[in-house]
């Protein structure tokens, strides 16, 4: 498989994308561009990068999708979490924090050390 | 979702994937406009965010996990568009590798047969045959005595069991048949591990002198001859007037010793032969009885081993009989070993060479991928462009050669089946276990890794060079018309890849070239060999009267043949007729010469000769020289006169005229009354051995037909005419087949025939393929070099200098190739020193020959293109820039 070319660690793309998948069905354009809002700009997905990724998680069962009419009446994707999807949003939301937490422990630490 | 599943919905999922691109493009570039920009740019900034459209699909397909399908199949439908779209090449690349691919897999089937298959016996890697060497005897078969020695004595055996062979009638019903019988001991079946399919084996009981007569009956006997009737067990048959009970029937297939009809108890009664070992006569009619001796080892004991223990049982026998046992030496050879140790040499060459033939097929395909690749370098940076990776496009490659591969495997075991044909009918059933050949399972297999193989061989070399391509470059070259520069790979690749496939060609094709030439060399040495008679117009017939009713040295046995011979002397047509020792075909005694008035020799130590009878008229008959002295006249007393070939001549009486002297070998001292020229027995490649004629008779009848006789018609005519008169003395004898001396002399060289006909074939079909490949890589270098040789021919090149600088381009690499074959060649070739007849491996002649015919041949296929380049046009070739 190619590296994905976003400047996120790895896999922290498919968290994300199951985490604005979470919140209500959604089509492949509307995550691209909640996933910039959100982030105000910081994140940076290339929209290249997003499809392979959807297709993935949905290979995997994380995600289903349904063809559906959107308000300008045209058809779209749109993606909802499946319950294996929710399970596993849950699991890797956890061990994002406790990552992120134990991360910046040792940054504080090494920081207290120096002072 | 499966995958399998979504296989089947491929299309749709296409569809999906274009569309839910489609909508973010659509909707990115609604946005867009919304925030105020023009139409095109908006359009131009959500394409350029989303990134390349098809490389987004590649990523999402790669994602799906049907990849490798996917691609396969869509390789697999380009691979047979690009095959329909070139039938001149796909038809051009797919004979050759059938070709190649049809040879292998006919000659690995016969492989198969005679050399790797097992035999069709219990654990058959521990069955061995027990020789006994008598050096001067020229024998390797055991006595009986020997056999009974080792089985009684020896440890290293499970089993040890004897048998021999020979013919006996079946009468009683209706015309005498007559049958190939086989003797055995009673625990012959046992140790091979074969049990009758009805009835039982022989008893020890039944095995003894005055035992029961039974008999075991082949499978093949029984249905032919008795209708398959299950009720004949137990029954009695009349063999050779004798009765004996049926007690069971073999195995369908069952055939040891090879073709036996039936199988008698050996019942060996050894005292004759006992007494016999003491050294006081040791004569004609007291010749003893050899055997085929099988063991089957113990579990744990090697071939030395038994060996080993058997010299120790064999001094044993020295001791006791000194005389017989003076130079004799022990032999275990393995029962696989010895079926076809004849032609294991033959077949593995050939096996050789056909696998050359098939590397040659290979180097051209991929000769021909590469040119076509280098044709289609723009489609494949035109895909490297738009994302397709380099293993991509090189599987792509792979998958066309594979399927052009596939396609010459096909139609090679079509090429396979006929062959087999042929090599069988070549066989003639002379090597039992080629019979077998065939396209098993196992044959199958080995045609399916060399299809695998072959294509990758082929494929792989071109499909890295074409996948390397370098997109702009290839892009940027300009597609010009007249092929005056072609966008061929890279400055170097082709042309440095295409001549070193040539080389390699070359080099092979001179390696079989050479193989070829020394087995050519040695059949005509052969044939030019002095065959001592004349066989044109000679007329034979094996004369095998029943042994119960004639027995050997009875007055009846002499009057049959004396009948036979008038009546066939005064058969119109025939010119004159004998009884003779006829070469190739009669089996000879040998026995210990002594010449009366010389010292004898140690005993033991005797020079041995050959002995056998040859009619009054029998020499002339078959246009036999007499060096001196005279024939056998019909007032001589038949056991009292010899006849002697060249060879005891030369060898016991060098200096001397040997008319007059008296042989001790019979029983009476025979008087040496003629020379005749030598004739080789056993075969043209043999050398002859001194050989004593008396003016007894010999089995086979010969008669010369007159000239006007001596045509097809005449001779088919003739034939028919003897049988039936030979017929007429006793209706109750079957009568041989009469067999024109012409026939036994091409069947005794029909193997080294064979092989040098395919050996030939093989080496020509290479031969062909790399002088076509000189030809191509020269006309190759002429199309690139056009426009060089148009400014050469501007500045003032004559046509002579364009002519001496392709040649030499095209002779060098020739040159090249016949050196690295050459070398492969002096290696190689002394594998077949067995095979060659007064023929070194390394035949400077040979080799000579060879190496010119090719340099020959290689000037002439670099002639052509170099012509064609001194009619390059200047102007038009500088035009085209």
């Amino acid at each position: 498989m190619k590296p994905t070319k976003s400047d996120l660690p790895q896999g922290t793309l498919d968290l994300l994308i199951l985490k604005v998948v979470a919140l209500g069905p959604v089509h492949g354009y509307a995550i691209a561009q909640r996933l910039d809002q959100v982030s105000r700009g910081v994140v940076q997905v290339p929209q290249g990068s997003l499809y392979p990724a959807l297709h993935r998680l949905e290979n995997r069962g994380l995600l289903a999708a349904d063809w559906k009419a959107t308000e300008t009446g045209r058809e779209a994707k749109f993606y909802r979490l499946t319950r294996k999807g929710r399970t596993q949003l849950e699991t890797e939301a956890a061990s994002w924090q406790r990552l992120t937490e134990a991360v910046g422990l040792i940054l504080k630490l090494s920081e207290g050390g120096a002072k | 979702m499966k995958w399998w599943h979504r296989l089947w919905s491929r299309k749709k999922m296409e569809e999906d994937l274009e569309k839910e691109l489609r909508f973010h493009l659509d909707h990115h570039t609604a946005d867009l406009i919304a925030q105020g920009l023009d139409p095109e740019e908006a359009r131009r900034r959500a394409r350029f965010a989303l990134g390349g459209p098809e490389q987004v699909k590649e990523q999402c397909r790669d994602v799906r996990g049907t990849r490798w399908l996917d691609d396969l199949l869509q390789d697999l439908r380009y691979g047979v568009r690009m095959l329909l779209k070139n039938p001149g090449f796909t038809a051009i690349a797919a004979i050759t590798l059938a070709l190649g691919m049809g040879a292998n897999t006919a000659i690995f089937s016969v492989v198969n047969a005679a050399l790797l298959r097992s035999l069709p016996y219990r654990d058959p890697d521990h069955l061995v045959l027990l020789h006994l060497h008598r050096p001067q005897e020229g024998s390797s078969l055991p006595l009986s005595v020997d056999f009974l020695a080792w089985r009684d004595q020896a440890k290293s055996f499970e089993q040890v069991a004897a048998y021999g062979s020979g013919t006996a009638d079946l009468t009683g019903s209706g015309e005498a048949e007559r049958l190939s019988v086989a003797f055995v001991s009673a625990d012959l079946f046992a140790t091979l591990g074969v049990a009758p399919s009805m009835g039982r084996a022989f008893t020890p009981a039944e095995d003894t002198a005055g035992g029961a007569p039974v008999v075991i009956l082949s499978d093949s006997l029984w249905r032919g001859h008795f209708g398959g009737d299950p009720g004949i067990i137990g029954r009695a048959i009349a063999l050779e007037d004798k009765s004996r009970t049926v007690i069971g029937i073999m195995p369908q297939g069952f055939q040891f010793p090879q073709k036996s009809d039936l199988w008698i108890p050996l019942a060996l009664d050894p005292t004759d032969e006992l007494r016999r070992m003491n050294p006081s006569i040791y004569n004609v009619s007291d010749l003893p009885s050899r055997l085929n001796v099988l063991a089957r080892l113990k579990p744990d004991v090697t071939p030395e081993a038994a060996r080993a223990d058997m010299f120790v049982i064999l001094e044993r026998q020295r001791q006791a009989f000194p005389h017989a046992y003076a130079d004799a030496r022990v032999g275990v050879i393995g029962l696989g070993e010895s079926l076809v140790s004849n032609v294991r040499l033959a077949l593995l060459v050939l096996f050789g060479a056909v696998t050359f033939v098939l590397l040659i097929a290979c180097a051209n395909v991929a000769n021909l991928l590469l040119a076509r690749a280098a044709a289609r370098r723009k489609e494949m940076a035109i895909r490297a462009a738009i994302g397709a990776r380099r293993w991509r496009l090189a599987r792509q490659l792979l998958t066309e050669s594979l399927l052009l591969s596939l396609l010459g495997g096909g139609a090679g075991l079509l090429v396979a089946k006929w062959l087999i044909k042929l090599l069988l009918a070549m066989n003639n059933g002379k090597v039992a276990r080629i019979d077998e050949a065939g396209l098993d399972g196992r044959v199958l297999g080995f045609t399916c890794a060399v299809v695998l193989l072959t294509g990758l061989i082929a494929g792989l070399f071109p499909a890295l060079r074409a996948s390397r391509a370098d997109v702009s470059e290839a892009l940027k070259a300009q597609d010009t018309a007249g092929g005056a520069r072609p966008a061929y790979a890279g400055r170097s690749g082709l042309r440095r890849t295409l001549p070193a496939l040539m080389i390699v060609e070359v080099a092979l094709a001179l390696v079989l070239l050479v193989g070829a030439g020394l087995m050519i060399n040695s059949f005509l040495r052969v044939l030019s060999v002095p065959r001592g008679y004349d066989p044109d117009g000679v007329l034979t017939l094996n004369l095998e009267p029943s042994l119960t009713r004639y027995p050997m040295r009875s007055p009846q046995r002499d009057a049959y043949f004396r009948e036979a011979l008038e009546r066939i002397q005064t058969l119109p047509g025939v010119q004159s007729a004998g009884l003779g020792a006829l070469p190739l075909v009669a089996s000879w005694f040998i026995l210990p010469l002594r010449i009366e008035g010389r010292p004898p020799s140690e005993r033991g130590k005797e020079p041995t000769v050959l002995l056998n009878g040859a009619s009054p008229g029998y020499f002339q008959t078959m246009g036999m020289q007499m060096r001196a002295g005279r024939p056998c006249s019909a007032k001589d007393d038949a056991a009292k006169v010899a006849i002697i070939n060249e060879t005891l001549a030369r060898r016991f009486f060098p200096n001397e005229n040997p008319i007059g002297y008296r042989l001790l070998i019979g029983k009476v001292p025979t008087t040496i009354v003629g020379v005749v020229g030598d004739t080789h027995n056993s075969g043209m490649d043999r050398q002859v051995a001194p050989q004593v004629y008396n003016c007894g008779q010999s089995a086979q009848m010969v008669a010369r037909v007159s000239p006007d006789q001596n045509n097809p018609a005449g001779l088919a005519s003739l034939a028919s005419a003897i049988r039936k008169q030979v017929s007429a003395i006793d209706p109750n004898e079957p009568i041989n087949q009469v067999v024109p001396m012409n026939e036994h002399l091409s069947n005794s060289l029909a193997l080294r025939r064979y092989l040098m006909l395919l050996l030939g074939v093989f080496a020509a079909v290479a031969f062909v393929i790399a002088a076509v490949g000189i030809y191509g890589v020269t006309s190759y270098a002429v199309s690139q070099r056009t426009h060089e040789i148009g400014v050469r021919m501007a500045l003032g090149a004559r046509a002579r200098d364009v002519l001496r600088m392709i040649i030499w381009r095209g002779m060098g690499l020739t040159l090249a190739g016949v050196a690295l074959g050459l070398t492969a060649a002096l290696a190689m070739s002394r594998v077949m020193k067995n095979l060659l007849y007064e023929v070194s491996p390394t035949d400077p002649a040979t080799f000579a020959l060879i190496t010119s015919l090719f340099v020959g041949v290689a000037l002439i296929a670099s002639y052509i293109p170099a012509r064609r380049a001194t009619k390059v046009d200047p102007l038009q070739a500088l035009r085209q820039e």
